[in-house]
């Protein structure tokens, strides 16, 4: 997990100290920090150019390619980052929980079978047995896929930051930055029980479509590949063709038109709905 | 310069003890101190698999793991697969069905056969895509690959057969 809000690529003459210059593809310099609790990690991630690590299979890259890392907040010792809980309604996912485990978990397939089906699929075996649920998340990357199931299943993103907590949409991560020194602690899903989901990355990486269905209500999130994953909301009755209309923003570019991807999305939606009208197999 | 950070861990059956700077990777560690150039290096990014190793028994691209956090750790490389007795049956069976050209890939495929056989002794077709699908091999199309993994199967199980 690393958040590099705050962070960019800094010029090479910046990039070693007395402005030597590194590799090509080195590691700059950093000071190691090794805390044994979140409330320890923040503080220790509170000074300017400071990251934290956890599986680190997107933050070695980054490095690489010329992001700052002051202060690497390593995160491997924090066990409560590793922790999933279910109490029969709130499903809590522990942040620095690895994709294998929290795939196959008996917690998460107990209150969430879809989600569990699709995180599964998501991947390689080597990258699912070391990279986190939050680094998908914190990384930012608009092909990663657990931010269109979280999306979709309402999911709250809950960070520590100094002095406090602070509760977050995956949404909004997209639209402004974490505070300096945040730290994603968990991922909660609440009334998990009353939820349906089910996803479809059939056509990844042009798109992926997740459906969440819960009484009454659907929530659609599409990942277009292209932007941020695009969010509707209707009723279930209401038609999946029609849905995709109230998808917001333009999902189109050289991969695939507007018009290819609205249609497609709906097309998606559509089987995902009818799976939940028939076997519901999914349903927590 | 950062403080170096104290690592201790098991390297293909070798205890070490080291003193390294913390953004020290283990790719570079295995091959420019120890010299095991089998373990290879080619995207740098965690994606082409050259330089798997197994960690604790799990495959892990080594260019993509700060040695640090190997603490503790056993780490077996391509270049501790072979024994007294030989090549592993691994080994052996890619040499058999010519599971390689060029061979940049092989050593981290190899490690990923591995480790799959020791989670799935018998594993399917479907369960050797699955994992295979971890490295890319730009030369073979993968046939030979797969044929080379159904056959490591039958010789790990041999092997197994013959030490009872």
């Amino acid at each position: 997990m690393a958040d590099l809000a705050g962070v960019l690529p800094r010029s090479p003459a910046s990039a070693a100290p007395g402005g030597a210059c590194m590799p090509l593809d080195g590691i700059p310099d950093f000071d190691l920090c090794r805390p044994y609790s979140v409330a320890a990690a923040v503080t220790a991630a509170s000074v300017p150019g400071a990251v934290y690590a956890a599986g680190c299979t997107d933050l070695i890259p980054r490095l690489r390619d010329g992001a700052g890392c002051g202060t690497l907040v390593s995160l491997e010792a924090v066990t409560e980052l590793r922790q999933i809980g279910w109490d029969g309604s709130t499903l809590t996912i522990g942040a620095a929980v690895d994709h294998d485990t929290g795939a196959h978990h008996p917690a998460v397939t107990a209150a969430l079978p879809g989600l569990a089906m699709a995180w599964r699929q998501i991947a390689n075996h080597r990258v699912r047995l070391r990279a986190t649920i939050g680094g998908n998340i914190m990384a930012r990357q608009r092909r990663y896929e657990l931010p269109v199931l979280l999306a979709a299943a309402g999911a709250r993103l809950n960070f520590a930051v100094p002095g406090g907590q602070l509760v977050l949409l995956p949404a909004d991560l997209w639209h402004q930055p974490a505070p300096p020194g945040a730290l994603l602690q968990a991922v909660t899903i609440p009334r998990a029980s009353e939820l349906w989901l089910g996803y479809d990355r059939s056509l990844r990486p042009s798109l992926t479509v997740a459906v969440a269905v819960r009484g009454e209500t659907v929530r659609l999130a599409a990942g277009p590949g292209n932007a941020p994953p695009a969010l509707a909301t209707a009723s279930v009755a209401d038609d999946p063709g029609a849905l995709t209309t109230l998808l917001p923003g333009n999902l189109g570019d050289a991969e695939a038109s507007e018009e290819y991807r609205r249609h497609a999305i709906g097309v998606l939606a559509s089987r995902l709905l009818d799976s939940y009208r028939g076997g519901r197999e999914q349903r927590g | 310069m950062s403080e170096p950070v104290s690592v201790t861990f098991t390297v293909d059956g070798r205890r070490r003890q080291e003193q390294i700077p913390a953004n020290t990777v283990l790719l570079d560690l295995l091959r420019d101190r120890y010299g095991m150039t089998g373990v290879r290096e080619s995207c740098g990014r965690g994606v082409c698999g050259a330089c798997t190793v197994l960690i604790d028994g799990n495959p892990a691209t080594a260019c993509t793991v700060f040695a640090f956090s190997t603490d503790g750790t056993e780490i077996e490389t391509i270049c501790g697969l072979a024994n007294n007795r030989g090549l592993s049956p691994v080994q052996r069976a890619f040499a058999e069905r010519g599971g390689f050209q060029c061979g940049y890939c092989t050593p981290g495929m190899i490690m990923l056969v591995t480790a799959l056989l020791r989670q799935h002794p018998d594993p399917d077709d479907m369960q050797i895509r699955s994992w295979l699908s971890s490295s890319l091999c730009r030369c073979t199309g993968y046939q030979m690959i797969i044929e080379s993994a159904r056959r490591a199967a039958e010789l790990t199980a041999e092997d197994r057969h013959a030490r009872q």
